[in-house]
């Protein structure tokens, strides 16, 4: 595959542009967004090809610089891009009061995951239990018993620091209508400020400078 | 379905603006030669939208042309040409009608019984007709329409379970679209949030109106968090969105990325937005 194509950039990109579209993309598939997510393995997937085709670009622009400049191109593997996400839900699930549980989650086998939870007794419903729950619904849809699930995890378990994640991704949601991580602001465009922010600007500006005495646009 | 998921227009392109709505005209026809001038009048943008997404991704030719239709004698066209994806959306939108009025005959007012009465005999033909194309769909749809009936019934307090027929019907449509493992399993979800957000959208919007008569509304029965039944609706629809966005992210689209990311990212929230504001004037 194209890896200029992947990232969605022109093959005559700068450096920087290049870096800036891996950054974009990195962010919007970046593990932590898919968190739990019945489709992180496709996310996941994804951020491999993403990562590949920046470290070839890389490596393709490192080999065409050093031979022009006539130096030896030096193999260098220490990659920038960022080989270190790691995908899979339960990274710093420590000693679990639910392993085998977690694992059924882990295969996608939901539904027999749920049976056993289900039948773990009211008194051992801890804020992992909670936790376990809500990513079981957050897999079927269905996003507002996951989040009141998650809400409770974190009461029981306040410093546990992967139901924080977990209920600060859906509330975050809840409050702007898209994932932690995308470009897009209220509705404006991608290009950062337009005609009317400048001017707007420029007007505030302007009656700042007209409050302390001075002017900043003769004619207003 | 009700018309709730459009593009935010002002962002698309020129030539996105118009490829969209070549389609919409397209639909427009294609209900009228298949299923009959009641069905076309019945035309909403939701299934436009499903037209351009089963476009997109089955990444099939589409041939626009020049036409007159009815509805603009005057002016000549484009329209998109009859296809797969249209005769898909076409059924689909069909199949959901007739259902839609068998509903609405069962516990709507008067008024709009009497309307429903007279307009049932047009629909059941036309769904017939369309049940036998995707046999499939029809009976995901009555066995889904059942159930929500009988939730509705039992007065669901729970949005997640009350929004699941909807979210199962919008499911099959979507998982049709592809044979690819991978990618059904992306359309699925998507198809699944899909119908959740139109059923809540709906909710939302007859909320005061519901809640005047004591009829059955999902968000009249807010759970003990602090929100008003109007500030839950519209978190729940947000947190539809994120999810429907980043299931999106992962679609792999053959044509018209520009519009679909459009109604992902910007129109759906906007209808929502939209709907706030429509609630605040009156």
């Amino acid at each position: 595959m194209d890896p200029y194509k992947v990232l969605g950039v022109a093959p005559d990109a700068t450096d920087e542009q290049i870096k800036a579209a891996y950054r974009d993309l990195a962010r919007k598939y970046h593990p932590d967004n898919y968190a739990n997510n019945p489709l992180a393995d496709l996310a996941q997937e994804k951020m491999k090809q993403i990562n590949e085709a920046y470290d070839t670009i890389q490596k393709q622009r490192k080999a065409s610089q050093s031979r022009q400049a006539g130096g030896a191109y030096q193999q260098n593997q220490s990659g920038t891009s960022y080989q270190s996400y790691q995908y899979g839900s339960y990274s710093q699930g420590s000693a679990s009061q639910f392993a085998d549980i977690r694992r059924l989650i882990m295969q996608h086998r939901m539904v027999e995951a749920e049976e056993l939870l289900d039948g773990v007794p009211a008194a051992r419903r801890s804020g992992e239990w909670y936790f376990l729950k809500g990513n079981i619904l957050y897999n079927k849809g269905w996003l507002d018993e996951a989040y009141r699930y998650f809400s409770k995890a974190c009461q029981l378990e306040p410093n546990n620091r992967e139901f924080q994640t977990a209920l600060q991704q859906l509330s975050w949601q809840r409050g702007n209508g898209r994932p932690a991580g995308y470009g897009y602001g209220a509705y404006p465009s991608r290009g950062g400020s337009d005609i009317c922010d400048i001017f707007s600007t420029l007007i505030c500006a302007d009656c700042c400078c007209e409050c302390m005495g001075g002017d900043l646009i003769r004619c207003c | 379905m009700f018309g709730y998921i459009k593009a935010l227009s002002p962002e698309l392109k020129v030539k996105e603006q118009e490829a969209y709505r070549a389609v919409y005209c397209g639909l427009c026809k294609q209900l009228g030669r298949v299923y009959g001038p009641f069905v076309r009048l019945t035309l909403s943008y939701d299934f436009a939208f499903l037209a351009i997404l089963a476009m997109g991704i089955k990444g099939e030719p589409t041939t626009f042309r020049q036409e007159r239709c009815v509805v603009h004698p005057l002016k000549r066209r484009n329209i998109c040409q009859e296809n797969e994806s249209l005769d898909l959306s076409a059924a689909a939108a069909t199949i959901l009608l007739y259902h839609k009025l068998k509903d609405n005959l069962a516990d709507g007012g008067l008024g709009e019984r009497i309307l429903c009465m007279t307009a049932l005999p047009f629909a059941q033909n036309a769904y017939h007709k369309a049940a036998r194309k995707v046999p499939h769909l029809a009976q995901v749809a009555e066995e889904q329409m059942a159930r929500q009936s009988a939730l509705e019934k039992e007065h669901c307090s729970c949005v997640d379970q009350a929004s699941e027929p909807s979210a199962k019907i919008l499911e099959a449509v979507l998982e049709g679209l592809t044979q690819d493992p991978k990618q059904k399993m992306v359309l699925g979800r998507i198809g699944y949030l899909l119908g959740r957000w139109v059923y809540l959208m709906d909710a939302l919007d007859d909320l005061e109106e519901d809640m005047k008569n004591d009829n059955y509304n999902p968000f009249r029965y807010c759970p003990e968090s602090g929100e008003s039944a109007q500030e839950q609706a519209v978190a729940s629809l947000y947190l539809t969105i994120a999810e429907l966005i980043k299931a999106y992210g992962l679609l792999e689209v053959k044509y018209f990325d520009g519009i679909l990311s459009n109604v992902f990212e910007l129109g759906l929230r906007h209808s929502v937005d939209q709907l706030q504001q429509k609630k605040k004037k009156s």
